[in-house]
């Protein structure tokens, strides 16, 4: 019994430093790339600032493929998560001093190594929970939020303090100890399922960059905007390991395309929405590593490529930006999830 | 025909042909295998086309436009060589080295873009 305590204190203390990780890794990198780099090229340039919100994105989270591969090779993720704490501190300083396209290269390089080694630590806790996963996922969008807002771009102590984060954050990550692979041996992987749960993550990511709230220009409303993402993230993973797979993601897009119609007019509706639609992301990953035992750092960069392959339309100015749109959007999503965990052997509790 | 998607058709031909060829010249030979590389194609070179074509890329591009197309290519050989990880033939010569063909033919295939 206090053996079962020692290891569910570990893991959660291994999930809690990489969430916090994760939020200092993503407020680093959006910070550089929006605050330091896109103002150099001119912000008055749109196709310069999409070339550089392109490289970091399609770097940051393409790169994942052959960083997971690279990953599933390795006992941990726990030395390469301090190497890429250290390539986003490089590239937040090369931001700093001027040196731009570098320094984009340097905290997408950092960021891609970092969701990695991450993602592979926190799925090695066990694929029959999702909630550690959902906890390390949720916290980036609030990095994300932050690193995007001008008034904290414009703070003159911002480089001291994501500095002085990542340092706490490689700290902490230096005394984890993760516990490692299993033993997994490699079985045919079911292609049509992957594809299915990579097509819910496209469509997921897609969504989001679509989500043109009108009332997000109010500041307390695109906060609580971002709580709902961060608190769906989280809510999916404890949904699925109380309910099952297919029940979170039945409520979750279900639910969502219930309530997008209503969400560009009524601000409850669109933020319980938003906040129903997120609990699909820690299903799909860790559907996608039960696919995959044997290669979960493969598995987690397969999610992050989708993200950015669903992101790319949007990226370049084709957006389905309407409640009708997000409410179809959800529901093709659905079918496109539910299928997979179907074809998974549809228990997926 | 819509510019746009005759633009996208001539890429995706060309890139095809050029892979498909360069595949067959590194080893990769049978039926199956040739499909895979020419549907991997498919999947990945319109959008990279497209997306460059939005960007406005050409010779004379700026530094950071280059970069992005050269990102988006990057992209493009880490979702090839998924698809070569899982839907290549044992029996093929790159069976093994997914990423290192997919590199390969993608330089290949760029390097040809700049001469037509």
């Amino acid at each position: 019994m206090r053996t079962a305590g020692r290891e569910l204190t570990a893991a959660a203390r291994l999930t809690a430093v990489y969430a916090l990780a994760h939020f200092s890794v993503d407020f680093a990198c959006v910070a550089t790339v929006l605050g330091a780099v896109v103002p150099m090229v001119g912000e008055s340039s749109l196709l310069g600032t999409a070339a550089i919100i392109l490289v970091y994105d399609m770097v940051a989270f393409c790169l994942q493929l052959p960083l997971g591969a690279l990953m599933d090779r390795l006992p941990s993720g726990r030395t390469a998560a301090i190497i890429s704490l250290g390539l986003v501190a490089v590239g937040v300083t090369l931001g700093r001093i001027g040196v731009g396209l570098a320094a984009v290269l340097a905290v997408a390089l950092g960021n891609a190594l970092f969701h990695c080694a991450g993602g592979v630590d926190v799925l090695y806790l066990g694929l029959d929970t999702a909630a550690p996963s959902g906890c390390f996922i949720a916290t980036g969008a609030m990095g994300v939020f932050l690193g995007s807002l001008p008034a904290v771009n414009g703070w003159d102590m911002l480089m001291e303090v994501l500095l002085a984060l990542l340092l706490v954050c490689g700290g902490l990550i230096a005394r984890l100890s993760p516990t490692g692979p299993e033993s997994a041996g490699r079985a045919p992987i079911d292609a049509v399922a992957l594809v299915l749960l990579a097509a819910t993550v496209a469509l997921r990511s897609y969504a989001g960059m679509c989500m043109a709230f009108p009332w997000k220009s109010a500041f307390p409303l695109a906060v609580a905007s971002i709580l709902a993402v961060v608190a769906g993230k989280a809510a999916g993973g404890f949904i699925a390991d109380r309910r099952s797979m297919m029940v979170a993601a039945i409520v979750s897009l279900g639910g969502a395309a219930v309530l997008f119609p209503f969400s560009w007019t009524m601000p409850a509706a669109g933020l319980a929405a938003v906040f129903l639609f997120n609990f699909t992301m820690p299903v799909t990953l860790v559907s996608m590593a039960r696919l995959m035992p044997a290669e979960r750092g493969m598995a987690f960069g397969i999610c992050s490529a989708s993200l950015a392959i669903g992101a790319l339309p949007a990226l370049m100015g084709v957006r389905a930006a309407s409640p009708a749109g997000l409410a179809v959007l959800s529901l093709v999503s659905l079918a496109a999830l539910a299928a997979g965990l179907l074809r998974m052997g549809g228990d997926a509790s | 025909m819509d510019p746009t998607l005759a633009y996208l058709g001539r890429c995706l031909v060309l890139t095809v042909a050029i892979e498909v060829s360069a595949a067959y010249a590194l080893g990769v030979r049978s039926p199956r295998n040739t499909l895979v590389v020419a549907l991997a194609q498919t999947v990945t070179n319109p959008p990279v086309a497209w997306a460059a074509s939005q960007l406005g890329w050409s010779l004379d591009s700026p530094a950071p436009i280059w970069a992005a197309v050269i990102a988006l290519e990057l992209a493009a050989v880490a979702i090839e060589a998924l698809i070569y990880r899982f839907r290549l033939d044992d029996d093929s010569a790159w069976a093994g080295r997914p990423w290192a063909l997919s590199a390969l033919l993608n330089a290949i295939s760029f390097a040809a873009g700049f001469i037509f």
